[in-house]
């Protein structure tokens, strides 16, 4: 009985110290947040304007990769075209789409075959055909063997033209300046800058037509308000706060700009991985320390993109599971980096916090659950313990989470409508009874696959965010 | 001890979500109020626009009513005369923004200046540019006292160049902060002639960055007044500004001399080569023909794609490259010509 | 117009005796092209003077040379046809033409009178007056026309030789719609857009103008549908539908040929800019640009119309 006394004690303890440390840090954090976005509160961004001249960007090549995006895909790429950009090419990348992608494209933008000369400097599947648009010049299409995500990026370098290409999802929408923000870390730093990252929002329930965006809305759907909620806490507590000392680790895959030079000097994205774009930025990292380069990544706070958030359980599990798997992925092919002073910052601080706080964090909360309700029916000590703990759940969930919708409609307004405040606020009070617990056994289930090796780049099925696909 | 923890606990929660509780009060009021002075502002906007646009177009002379009467009717009128600066470029008009801000908004500005809130003095200096309200340039002087930070050491700057040329030199030679090309890009494109003719006559005592921009900026001029200052620059040890020199002589477009060209495209360094590429195009096909094939042949994809596009460009181009795909032995190069044939039926 | 002077003197074309009604019914497609294509057509009718000297037999053969000297001297575009009254008068419909080129015309045949230049002109002394009508509108009947011009023939003929009168009844040009689309996603500026347009003088035109702010919005309506002259103002980036893709969509519609379009930018890129002009583009504002050259160039364009 004693040992069962100790062991319970001994967990209880590790999960009590775990969860202050991450209160703890969590509340720096916000703070550091606060104070950055309110230097930058009321500042008149107009300035960007500025340098919209051709003469003073650098081209980017935008690689779109599409498998089976029928559905969303034309949407997207007019948001691309309305870019204001003065010299941009846009690459989309058929992976050998099953659905009606390609013919849609081609039908839109009265796409025709060109003969072009491809600078083949990462191996990928063969290309079939490339396609030119009559329309707008700078918009190609790639027809290429199914390989991967990872490959029809690879692809798209090679036939980009410019030497910066940023990534994006084939359900992803850009605003009109959303590239110009992107872009800011690396123009102004002399090319110090290789690769850049910007922040996402969820854009269901928005009024979106072809590319814009019309109506800030927030979405009816219970689990797309849980999805918001967490990214804006993710955004202010993790992103804004650690891009100050450039700890930048994952750099959101939905839009992220890399310099072509070094990431093909890395091998453009490695194919047998699933989160292949955190592992290119780990690369990057890796070879900045390595070769003792001056160079260094950069994430922009502002947010620049939208995306289509699952809106059925099933299909976030799956996204949710295979985030984790491939954080993990990333973490252990590279994991000779962890406490290696040779990587400076990111080795000696930013590893070890993703692989406690991102890694096993989520093992040890969901240890945290499992460990109130026995010690709820164990009584005695326990029982104090486990309301202890469910006390601290509460600051660390419920709290941090309202806190961070407040800081955001303070400094950003996403949600102009304060009624839709208030319903953010109470939605993430409740997050800690369901949907966090959900969210841990996903990512549990990720840790699984990962020991398991499973992978695919997933069938997800999307419902389109034009407003005829959406039934908000 | 559990049981002290839980009441610790138990405190630190209420406490934590009575403050929350008033930053939403707090953040709710506020909302209304904002709310309340966007619509002042849009109001502005829309009874005045047609007004002001009478008085920019001359069609009626000034009258007090256009003056603003607050906060934020003046955020309006700044929305007004944005609009007019960005979109068009009309002297009177502008003339008529500067005089109306050097007498009407300085004093709003100044004390905006003065602000301890760092936002305020920097969107204060961006207007003070837009507008060209010169009157405040001794207040943005005055502000050096400060501990400036990175930006608006550059805003300052930004306006010495417009309004106070001596002084702009002499800050900008003395420099501590280091920007990027692109900051001394954006503050060298507007500067005059005189100044840049000044700083020309002590290149080389400026940094390598400020070189390359100010080598940059000679080729968005398009003088050919600097093209032998650009020739000069040939001949320098480092790689960089040789590779800017290039791009400036192709942006203005003359070779006075081929044979000073001639050691780059046998250059090692492909960049070199890559221009070589591009700058022949400036001379008929005939004196440039032969490099220009020799360049397709070339070890880099770069170079030999550069040497295409300039080949397809000649009117009697598509020629050349037929020729070239008959006889050369090189499927690189013949892959390159082929693509650029293709392109040109379109 | 090819014909050939039959015996009788009177001109067949392609087996057709230009009798009066054939000649109304090319006349009447003549003048329905005026409006269409926006150049005026004009009528001149001719008559020997009193004042010559010759015998009735000879009037035939005067008849038959005169006719035959007209036709010859005509362009292949030009309709000429008798007149029924006074005797001895033929009309002459100048197709693109206004009435300075008539009177021209009218000159030309006095020079070459004065010369001698045929057998004709050298047996007999002839002399002629002649009217001259400038026809701007498709609001006209032939009969109306004929009438009209003999009138004042014979004034020119009461007057003496040599004499041109004019009708001035048609040559008033209908007023014309123009629609003018205005693409801006700014407020303030779109609105300044439209003042300055609202405020152009117009000559025989009126505007009709609508604001845009997004591509889709232009292309969702069937505003541009109509066969109304269009003169289309809009960004090259714009929400939703881009410049370009409204710039493709436009040309690509049938007679599209009644689109003026000016693409305003920010972005100051050659290339962009090049392949815009070989897509269609009119005319490029560089983006600040100036708005009292903008004025004239539309003023320009508004003139030009009417050629």
């Amino acid at each position: 009985m004693k040992i069962l006394d100790y062991i319970l004690l001994f967990f209880g303890g590790l999960i009590f110290l775990y969860m202050a440390i991450v209160i703890l840090s969590y509340s720096c954090m916000m703070i550091v947040s606060f104070f950055k976005l309110r230097k930058k509160y009321q500042l008149d961004n107009e300035a960007e304007d500025e340098y919209i001249e051709a003469i003073y960007t650098k081209p980017v090549s935008i690689i779109v990769p599409a498998f089976n995006e029928e559905a969303g895909i034309i949407d997207s790429i007019h948001s691309l075209l309305s870019l204001q950009y003065p010299q941009v090419e846009i690459v989309v990348v058929n992976d050998g789409s099953t659905d009606q992608t390609q013919q849609k494209v081609i039908e839109q933008f009265q796409m025709k075959q060109i003969q072009k000369v491809v600078h083949e400097q990462l191996s990928t599947k063969p290309i079939r055909q490339i396609f030119q648009s009559e329309i707008h010049p700078n918009l190609l299409l790639i027809e290429k063997e199914n390989g991967g995500k990872a490959d029809a990026l690879n692809a798209g370098i090679n036939v980009s033209k410019y030497p910066y290409f940023c990534t994006i999802d084939g359900d992803t929408l850009l605003e009109e300046k959303s590239l110009l923000r992107v872009m800011k870390p690396i123009i102004f730093s002399n090319e110090e800058v290789i690769a850049a990252g910007g922040n996402v929002r969820i854009a269901n329930g928005m009024d979106v037509h072809l590319g814009s965006v019309f109506q800030r809305k927030l979405s009816s759907n219970l689990l797309v308000v849980m999805q918001i909620i967490e990214y804006v806490r993710a955004f202010l507590l993790g992103r804004m706060a650690l891009s100050k000392f450039n700890l930048v680790l994952i750099i959101s895959g939905a839009f992220s700009v890399f310099s072509k030079q070094w990431a093909v000097e890395v091998n453009g994205y490695s194919t047998k991985m699933i989160g292949e774009d955190m592992e290119l930025v780990v690369k990057l990292h890796r070879l900045i320390k390595e070769k003792k380069l001056k160079k260094r990544i950069e994430f922009v706070p502002e947010p620049v993109c939208w995306t289509e958030a699952p809106q059925h359980m099933s299909i976030l599990r799956k996204q949710r599971r295979r985030w984790h798997q491939g954080l993990i992925e990333s973490l252990w092919k590279h994991r000779k980096m962890t406490f290696n002073p040779k990587y400076g910052a990111v080795g000696l601080i930013s590893f070890p916090y993703f692989w406690m706080v991102e890694c096993f964090g989520p093992l040890i909360e969901l240890g945290g659950y499992i460990y109130i309700i026995i010690a709820f029916f164990m009584g005695d000590i326990y029982y104090e313990f486990a309301i202890a703990l469910c006390f601290l759940f509460i600051l660390y969930g419920s709290l941090f989470s309202v806190a961070s919708i407040l800081l955001e409609a303070w400094a950003m307004n996403t949600y102009p409508r304060i009624k839709d405040v208030y319903r953010l606020m109470l939605v993430s009070l409740l997050e800690i009874f369901w949907y966090k617990p959900l969210t841990l056994i996903w990512r549990y289930e990720g840790f699984v696959a990962f020991i398991r090796r499973r992978k695919d780049w997933g069938n997800m099925q999307h419902g389109g965010l034009s407003k005829k696909g959406w039934t908000e | 001890m559990i049981e002290i923890s839980i009441n610790v606990l138990i405190r630190g929660i209420i406490l934590l979500s009575v403050f929350l509780l008033f930053v939403c009060i707090y953040l709710s009021i506020r909302r209304g109020i904002e709310v309340a002075h966007l619509q002042k502002k849009n109001s502005y906007i829309k009874n005045n626009q047609t007004l002001w646009y009478r008085y920019f177009r001359d069609e009626i002379s000034f009258t007090r009513k256009l003056i603003p009467k607050d906060k934020f009717e003046i955020q309006g009128l700044e929305e007004i005369f944005l609009v007019y600066i960005k979109h068009l470029s009309n002297e009177s008009i502008q003339n008529k923004i500067k005089q109306f801000s050097n007498q009407h908004l300085k004093q709003y500005y100044q004390k905006k200046l003065k602000s301890r809130k760092w936002s305020s003095r920097m969107n204060a200096m961006y207007r003070i540019i837009d507008f060209y309200i010169d009157s405040l340039v001794n207040d943005c002087k005055a502000l050096k006292a400060r501990n400036l930070s990175a930006e608006e050491q550059f805003l300052l700057l930004k306006i010495y160049s417009s309004f106070d040329s001596k002084t702009f030199l002499k800050e900008f030679l003395s420099l501590t902060v280091a920007f990027s090309e692109f900051e001394y890009k954006k503050l060298l494109a507007g500067v005059s002639s005189e100044i840049l003719e000044e700083l020309l006559d002590c290149f080389d005592k400026l940094p390598l960055n400020v070189q390359c921009s100010i080598i940059d900026i000679l080729g968005i001029k398009r003088n050919s007044e600097y093209l032998s200052f650009l020739e000069s620059m040939l001949q320098h040890e480092n790689t960089e500004i040789r590779i800017r020199s290039l791009k400036a002589i192709y942006a203005i477009g003359i070779i006075s001399d081929l044979n000073q060209y001639m050691p780059f495209i046998d250059s090692s360094i492909w960049e070199e080569r890559l221009m070589m590429a591009k700058l022949l195009g400036v001379l008929p096909l005939s004196e440039a023909g032969l490099h220009l094939e020799k360049l397709l042949t070339d070890q880099s994809w770069w170079v030999r794609s550069q040497a295409a596009t300039t080949i397809g460009k000649y009117k009697d181009g598509e020629k050349l490259l037929k020729q070239v795909i008959l006889e050369t032995k090189d499927s690189f190069a013949a892959d390159m010509a082929n693509e650029v044939l293709k392109k040109r039926v379109y | 117009m090819n014909a050939s002077v039959v015996e009788n003197g009177s001109l067949e074309t392609n087996g057709l005796l230009l009798d009066l009604e054939n000649v109304k019914y090319l006349f009447n497609v003549l003048k329905a092209n005026v409006i269409r294509s926006r150049t005026t057509i004009t009528a001149i009718f001719i008559a020997i003077h009193d004042s010559v000297d010759f015998f009735d037999e000879e009037a035939d053969q005067i008849q038959a040379e005169v006719t035959k000297f007209l036709q010859s001297t005509i362009r292949q575009t030009d309709l000429l046809f008798p007149l029924e009254r006074p005797g001895l008068a033929w009309g002459v419909i100048l197709s693109q033409s206004g009435e300075r080129e008539a009177k021209a015309f009218f000159q030309r045949l006095h020079a070459q009178v004065k010369d001698k230049s045929t057998f004709l002109f050298q047996r007999f002394d002839l002399s002629f007056s002649a009217s001259i009508a400038e026809i701007g509108t498709s609001d006209v009947s032939f009969e109306a026309l004929l009438e009209s011009g003999y009138n004042e023939l014979i004034n020119g003929l009461q007057k003496g030789a040599w004499q041109i009168e004019y009708v001035p009844l048609f040559k008033e040009r209908k007023i014309e719609t123009i629609r003018v689309s205005i693409l801006e996603e700014n407020d303030i500026f779109r609105h300044v857009l439209q003042t300055s347009i609202e405020g152009l003088p117009l000559e025989g035109f009126q505007l009709e103008l609508r604001t845009f702010q997004d591509g889709y919005e232009f292309m969702e309506s069937d505003w541009y549908q109509s066969s109304h002259t269009h003169i289309v103002i809009m960004n090259d980036t714009l929400p939703r539908k881009n410049g370009l893709e409204v710039l493709h969509a436009l040309r690509l519609l049938p007679n599209n040929k009644r689109f003026t379009i000016f693409m305003m930018t920010k972005m100051n890129s050659e290339d962009n800019m090049i392949y815009a002009y070989e897509k269609g583009v009119d005319e490029y504002l560089n983006k600040p640009f100036n708005i009292r050259l903008f004025e004239a160039k539309m003023k320009r364009i508004f003139k030009r119309l009417w050629s």
